[in-house]
């Protein structure tokens, strides 16, 4: 019923002006100069796609100074919390502490065989003392010059 | 909606006759129709119609194309120009007198059209309804508008463009359903 009627409506569009009276309408119209409101509506509309623009420019910018804030933030992010930078993981951090520990290694590997060698050397000289008789005055002079002796090995370690 | 329109616009805005005749052969029809139908009477149409293109032409730069639709906009111009040549008029002309004058006048159209009684007889019954309601009727079934563009255009919402379509086709429907029982 609704479609039906809808349809009848429909039928109403085949009513149309007269070409004739369309014709002359227009040529009349056309021929009626637009009014100054017309004209002040012209500066307003300029006016209008100015203003647009503008908003269109500072929209630009906007987006701009957005855009820098990022990578300016992302570069400090980077160079401050990035964990490709945490001494932990830096690769010649790592390498120049191994290298400090080796050295601090040598260095006491150097004592242990200082202190073995005194030993020895030590050790010998007592030896040598222990076996030799304290008898006359001469032997005590010997003393005295393997005592000598004793300080000079031990010095000559200690260079 | 014609093509490239709103450069039509705007050089019509800026004094263009060329594009503005492009934008009245487009829009003229369909305002003419519009009118047609509410007042019945072709020469009135006429009258109506041209002053409707001639306040357009005059104050197109007031036109804000960015706010609602050409057409709405020439719609709402006609509406009120309807308005005013009502107010002037009432007193001279009674609405039997419009019918009759509608009925000979359109006479010639009419004949082209096969089913031209039921034509006239769904016409009467749009004539019968409120001023919105024919308004609804005839851009939306007739002229294929938009709830969005006709609401521009009388000043309403959508929802309520859809609530008074509703009722007009009710209102049809009672009207012609009743015609039909009479003619029995």
């Amino acid at each position: 019923m609704e479609e039906n009627l809808i349809k009848k409506i429909k039928k109403l569009k085949e009513i149309e002006p007269n070409k004739d009276y369309s014709q002359k309408s227009l040529s009349y119209i056309l021929n009626t100069s637009q009014s100054n409101a017309n004209k002040l509506a012209e500066a307003s509309t300029l006016w209008r796609k100015t203003i647009t623009n503008l908003k269109v420019s500072s929209n630009i910018v906007i987006a701009t100074i957005f855009v820098l804030i990022i990578c300016v933030s992302a570069f400090y992010i980077n160079s401050t919390i990035s964990p490709l930078i945490l001494p932990g993981l830096d690769s010649s951090a790592i390498s120049a502490e191994a290298q400090q520990i080796n050295q601090s290694i040598n260095i006491n590997l150097n004592e242990i065989n200082y202190y073995k060698l005194s030993q020895e050397v030590t050790k010998n000289a007592l030896e040598k003392i222990s076996t030799t008789t304290p008898s006359d005055p001469s032997t005590t002079t010997e003393n005295l010059s393997n005592e000598e002796q004793i300080n000079q090995l031990l010095e000559e370690l200690t260079k | 909606m014609l093509e490239n329109e709103q450069n039509l616009i705007e050089k019509a805005i800026d004094g263009d006759k060329e594009a503005f005749g492009l934008l009245y052969s487009h829009y003229q029809p369909q305002i003419y129709r519009f009118i047609y139908i509410k007042v019945s009477e072709r020469a009135e149409a006429e009258d109506i119609c041209h002053q409707v293109f001639l306040k357009a032409w005059q104050n197109i730069g007031r036109f804000n194309y960015q706010k609602l639709p050409l057409s709405s906009w020439l719609y709402k111009i006609a509406r009120n120009q309807i308005i005013d040549t009502y107010r002037s008029k009432r007193e001279d002309i009674s609405l039997i007198d419009v019918e009759d004058i509608a009925t000979t006048d359109h006479l010639e159209i009419e004949e082209k059209i096969d089913a031209k009684d039921e034509i006239e007889k769904v016409k009467k019954a749009i004539e019968k309804l409120k001023p919105e309601q024919q308004d609804v009727i005839i851009m939306r079934y007739i002229e294929e508008m938009s709830p969005k563009e006709i609401a521009f255009a009388i000043g309403k919402s959508p929802t309520a463009v859809r609530i008074i379509q509703h009722r007009a086709i009710k209102s049809l429907r009672e009207t012609l359903g009743e015609e039909k029982i009479n003619i029995k």
